[in-house]
């Protein structure tokens, strides 16, 4: 009997594959903003410290 | 009634500059006789299925120009930095939506009025009947509404030539069906009983897009 | 609130597997059909939740739109690319699933014709957000866009099947099942569970980048505004 298997295979591994490497592609996003959410707190950290008062 | 004021104010004042320049009525009839005669080397057209074929390219043409034009509604004002002074004037936006959708439409409204004629003649298709107005006055207004929020929209964005279309073609879909059967229709000798369903859709389309057009249009020109 | 997003992903693992083994080894095959029937269990579910999306992009631009609060910007925009990469996935395994069964890849019917126009609509809705201003301009044309996508849904789909009925083609498209036996359904209902809780993870995680990198945005001003002092 022709399972057409071929097909079957294609859609399991087309799904699968869009799904994880949207995933994949949203995790690696969420990474780089928060190291560079922390490198701007530090900065920001540095700043008030060095600055102390109102200078004007 | 004091509310149609200022939508007329806005639509007189694109008609009288349209009248000095009729910068937009030529673009649109130009560009679409352009893309009939396009598809007239595109599709093999015989006589047995000009009838079939032909409402579907009159109206590409006509949303293709009609892209073109509703966008050109709006490009001159940012152009001369009209827009903002538009939006500081004390109209309110539903007004100025319905005063520039209502420009809009008159303008695709004249090109029609040539360019339906020379399609029926170059296509060989007969057209010009009463029903033929009729779809031609909603599926305008539908266009022209639609149009008009999409314009409004893109002209602030950096690929504005490529958005409008983007944007407008696909919500627009259902009155190109709508207008594209109805035509086939009157082609094909049909009257008014074979218009009501797709006459029923442009209604509902025109009605919906029109209000909410109105409503949505604060959101749209607010800053 | 780290240990629950684990706890969820480690559910929807154990979900994958035991719908993939109902899909794949439980579920009998279709008398008619035979093995390639189980793509429905992948197809059916996906399309499910693309048409979710939709309604959830309406929900956050709306509630956007009202409120002026930022967050539902971020869930509308979430819910807008995971919808196109629902609809995307849908129409795919729907064209792949068509051609062995009716020998076609795409058939112009009311469903697929709907979903076809409605994922251009919404990659519009994202081509907006990338091409405009950046900010709550952007945001809000977006949002009007999202609105008018779910109103137009029903209309397309009016449309699209008034035209089917006066253009009637040789194949029927999906939709043209009969009904399931009570392992299939079955099976279908935990897909559907499963694709769901994948979906709702995935959207979260979205969402969550969206508002770092608002957070982003707002704190580089502020470095920005300290330099300037």
């Amino acid at each position: 009997m022709n399972t057409n298997l071929g097909y079957l295979f294609a859609i399991y591994i087309i799904t699968w594959a869009g799904f994880f490497a949207y995933v994949f592609l949203v995790s690696r996003r969420q990474r780089e903003l928060e190291r560079e959410l922390n490198q701007l707190k530090a900065m920001l950290e540095e700043r008030r410290k060095s600055t102390p008062g109102d200078g004007r | 009634m004091s509310a149609l004021g200022p939508v007329w104010a806005i639509a007189r004042k694109d008609i009288v500059l349209e009248l000095r320049n009729r910068e937009i009525v030529v673009s649109l009839l130009v560009f679409s006789m352009l893309v009939l005669i396009v598809f007239n080397f595109a599709v093999e057209l015989t006589t047995v299925n000009l009838a079939v074929v032909g409402p579907g390219i009159l109206w590409v043409a006509i949303a293709f120009a009609g892209v073109l034009g509703v966008n050109r509604t709006f490009v001159l004002e940012k152009e001369r930095d009209a827009l903002d002074g538009l939006m500081l004037a004390p109209v309110s936006r539903d007004a100025m939506f319905l005063g520039k959708a209502l420009g809009s439409f008159l303008f695709m409204l004249v090109a029609e009025a040539v360019l339906i004629p020379v399609f029926a003649a170059l296509f060989d298709v007969s057209l010009m009947r009463g029903e033929t107005v009729v779809v031609a006055l909603l599926a305008t207004s539908g266009f022209a509404g639609a149009g008009t929020v999409f314009a409004a929209m893109a002209v602030n964005t950096r690929s504005r030539e490529i958005m409008l279309p983007v944007l407008f073609l696909p919500v627009v879909s259902p009155l190109l069906i709508a207008a594209v059967e109805a035509t086939a229709v009157i082609a094909d000798g049909g009257g008014w009983g074979g218009l009501g369903a797709w006459l029923q859709l442009l209604g509902v389309f025109d009605v919906l897009f029109v209000a909410g057009g109105a409503i949505l249009f604060h959101y749209v020109l607010e800053d | 609130m780290i240990s629950l997003r684990t706890t969820w992903l480690a559910a929807n693992a154990v979900l994958m597997a035991v719908s993939l083994w109902m899909i794949f080894l439980w579920a009998p095959t279709d008398a008619n059909l035979g093995t390639v029937q189980r793509a429905l269990y992948f197809h059916v579910p996906v399309s499910i939740i693309a048409i979710c999306a939709i309604i959830l992009v309406a929900i956050g631009s709306v509630v956007f739109l009202a409120t002026g609060r930022q967050k539902w910007d971020w869930f509308a925009y979430a819910s807008a690319e995971t919808g196109v990469l629902m609809g995307g996935l849908a129409l795919v395994t729907g064209a792949i699933w068509g051609r062995p069964i009716w020998n076609v890849w795409w058939t112009w019917d009311a469903k697929l014709t709907t979903t076809l126009i409605l994922w251009f609509i919404f990659v519009g809705y994202l081509m907006l957000r990338a091409y405009a201003p950046p900010g709550a301009q952007g945001a809000r044309l977006a949002a009007v866009v999202g609105i008018i996508g779910a109103i137009d849904a029903p209309i397309i789909y009016y449309a699209a099947d008034l035209w089917r009925t006066t253009h009637p083609q040789r194949v029927a498209g999906p939709g043209a099942e009969g009904s399931l036996e009570s392992e299939m359904a079955l099976t279908l209902v935990v897909s559907m569970i499963t694709v769901a809780s994948t979906y709702a993870y995935v959207l979260l995680e979205r969402y969550r980048v969206r508002r770092s990198e608002a957070e982003l945005i707002e704190l580089s001003q502020k470095v920005r505004a300290t330099v300037a002092a």
